[in-house]
């Protein structure tokens, strides 16, 4: 090969790595090229399809509408403002459901995680199992199976029956009994990530903070809280975001009495057939979504945690 | 004084520390010395009270402190990792110790980075992830001293520093020991560290404190073959001395040519003769009273001295020579030639097994 032919070669070769298309359909870019079509056809794809949807009047729904309104998003907005109305209800019941979900599940699993990551040695990996085997079971049957708990005339009924207790409220149908169900659903939601941030904090650490005199106290407040926050911080996106969207647990345990965001957009497009409208209430909680979404990881110095263990 | 007493760590049937007597005297630079896994992180972690001794006691100036918490103990430990807390920067860092034993922090921080080489300006509000390794080892230091401990301990903290950075911060320490009259206890497997800071030395292995003495002491008068070879690069052959007078022994060997009388520090079955690379010279005729005829394998040039790898003609054991670079040069040896590997009788140190 020419010198001549060498340096083309090399021009042609920088021009290539300098245009940033070209490196997307190069290794190692071009292994995500499947998964990247997938969710484009998937998730961006519907997605977009909702946020026409909910800007068009009736039930003509089209990719191309002739007529554009902002009417659902209106009356979505104005029922929620005034707090009366299904959309009052839908959004105190959501945000119950949501925000005490979220602080039941980080209560239970706190302590759990922190036993868990550093104190338990024997039977780690078996209550480990324990609290990750329902996450291979359905949601329907294991809420159901609360439902079968609950019901009238169900086991729990049977069990306070053995001690001559009968004439109490019904244990169904309530916005707790909903709660009860999303915060066992979600419980691993929370348990996990705080686990896995508590690992991450090094023995040394804690032996450091020891050495340099603090007590119990001030070793979990200066030390442990911070260090686990990032856990609790995804913990809770986790758990915030997807009881948002529980539906199960409001149409089983809430059995259609109580509206919930997600009960009411199921609503929406399925008894009532009004597409525009559930369209515009699920891009509202999508927005909510990304809002928290957004919200929460800008308290998170990834930064920090990219560096544990070099520090 | 810091003094330790039959202090014994058992992990099961493994005994990682094996009944060991200690004394530090306050502001002496000790360090406990020994190889990978030879128990002495285990005994420092014992002193700082990280680990419980499965037997022993420990006492500082008279005072029991073998069931003191380590955040109750006048000891601070600089870990090997360093354990900086990454959630917080360079200041807050320093301050947490301060802070834990209630006192002020006003212009502490300034006072200690300056104390290990920082500038207070830059670094201070910088978050630990910012820093360099040496840098982070310092702030490490600076954290450790502004708890105030009696006696400061540190875990190998130089370990994971390039050569040049861990000469320099050896002599930081040295030097710090001094000015701040504090007790070091130091911990490392690095011959030369033990060496250019310590005032005492405790040479462990298998759990077994084996020697304890001055650097210097150790170094010329080792007890057995172990600590002569760890102490510092050495050949060693199989020697018959034998006892001619108190203190001294006449040495032959199959190993080697020449006899010659020896004085010995130890006692015992004196099997082995051990000098050291640097005491060795390579040169075409047997000059000296002792010396072995070897093949030269590899002639590696370090500067202004020489390594001479070579191995013996008639054992073929593998010895080596660091010679002088001019004084080589006029030899004329060369790779593949035969030589004498020779040393004045002086230079022989006598050890057991």
């Amino acid at each position: 090969m020419s010198t001549i032919d060498a340096l083309r070669g090399r021009v042609g070769a920088a021009t290539e790595s300098d245009n940033p298309f070209m490196a997307l359909v190069r290794p190692p870019y071009v292994l995500l090229l499947p998964l990247a079509v997938l969710l484009l056809v998937m998730f961006v794809g519907p997605m977009l399809a909702i946020v026409v949807f909910s800007v068009q009047t009736g039930n003509a729904i089209s990719l191309s509408p002739s007529m554009w309104t902002f009417d659902h998003y209106a009356e979505i907005i104005g029922g929620m403002a005034s707090g009366e109305g299904v959309y009052g209800d839908v959004l105190v019941n959501t945000t119950a459901v949501s925000a005490v979900t979220t602080v039941a599940t980080l209560v239970f699993s706190y302590p759990a995680a922190y036993a868990l990551a550093r104190k338990i040695e024997r039977y780690k990996t078996v209550f480990l199992l324990v609290l990750i085997i329902p996450l291979f079971t359905s949601v329907n049957i294991r809420v159901f199976g609360w439902a079968l708990f609950l019901v009238k005339n169900g086991v729990l009924d049977s069990v306070v029956g053995l001690f001559g207790v009968s004439n109490y409220p019904t244990m169904m149908y309530q916005r707790w009994t909903i709660i009860l169900g999303t915060t066992y659903v979600y419980m691993p939601f929370m348990l996990f990530p705080i686990y896995l941030s508590m690992l991450s904090i090094e023995d040394e650490t804690l032996a450091a903070a020891r050495d340099l005199g603090a007590n119990r106290w001030t070793l979990f407040r200066r030390i442990i809280l911070p260090l686990s926050k990032p856990g609790v911080i995804i913990g809770s996106l986790f758990v915030f975001i997807l009881s948002l969207g529980a539906d199960v647990e409001a149409q089983i345990l809430g059995g259609g009495s109580i509206f919930t965001m997600a009960s009411n957009i199921n609503y929406s497009f399925g008894y009532s057939q009004n597409w525009p409208l559930g369209s515009a209430q699920a891009v509202g909680l999508l927005i909510i979504t990304v809002i928290c979404g957004v919200i929460i990881l800008r308290t998170i110095n990834l930064k920090e945690i990219a560096s544990r263990g070099d520090a | 004084m810091l003094q330790a007493t039959n202090l014994r760590k058992e992990y099961g049937s493994l005994v990682a520390v094996d009944d060991v007597d200690l004394e530090i005297e306050t502001g002496e630079f000790a360090t406990i010395v020994g190889p990978s896994g030879s128990g002495k992180s285990t005994l420092l972690h014992m002193l700082a009270g990280h680990l419980e001794p499965t037997g022993g006691r420990i006492t500082l100036d008279g005072t029991d402190i073998t069931d003191t918490k380590p955040q109750e103990r006048p000891t601070s430990l600089v870990f090997q990792s360093w354990a900086l807390f990454p959630h917080m920067t360079v200041r807050e860092n320093i301050e947490f110790p301060i802070r834990t034993t209630g006192r002020s922090v006003d212009g502490q921080v300034e006072e200690l980075l300056e104390q290990v080489q920082l500038d207070p300006e830059i670094q201070a509000d910088k978050n630990v992830s910012e820093l360099s390794g040496g840098q982070r080892q310092r702030v490490a230091l600076a954290r450790s001293l502004a708890y105030d401990p009696d006696i400061l301990l540190l875990d190998e903290p130089l370990a994971s520093l390039d050569y040049v950075l861990q000469k320099q911060l050896q002599r930081e320490l040295a030097d710090l020991n001094v000015e701040l009259d504090m007790t070091f206890v130091y911990v490392t497997h690095s011959l030369e560290a033990a060496l250019v800071m310590s005032d005492k030395l405790f040479v462990i292995d298998e759990g077994d404190l084996i020697q304890t003495g001055p650097p210097e002491e150790i170094y010329r008068e080792p007890n057995n073959k172990f600590i002569a070879e760890f102490m510092g690069d050495a050949n060693v052959f199989g020697a018959d001395a034998v006892e001619s007078e108190p203190g001294t022994a006449t040495v032959t060997s199959d190993e080697f040519d020449g006899t010659a009388t020896v004085s010995t520090h130890v006692e015992g079955d004196l099997a082995y003769l051990v000098v050291r690379h640097d005491d060795c010279v390579v040169e075409p005729e047997l000059h000296r009273p002792l010396g072995a005829e070897v093949h030269v394998d590899n002639i590696l040039v370090r500067g202004n001295t020489v390594l001479v790898e070579c191995s013996s003609v008639s054992t073929d054991d593998d010895y080596v020579a660091e010679v002088d670079y001019d004084r080589f040069e006029t030899t004329d040896i060369d790779v593949g030639d035969t030589a004498f590997l020779q040393w004045e009788a002086e230079k022989s140190i006598l050890v057991p097994e």
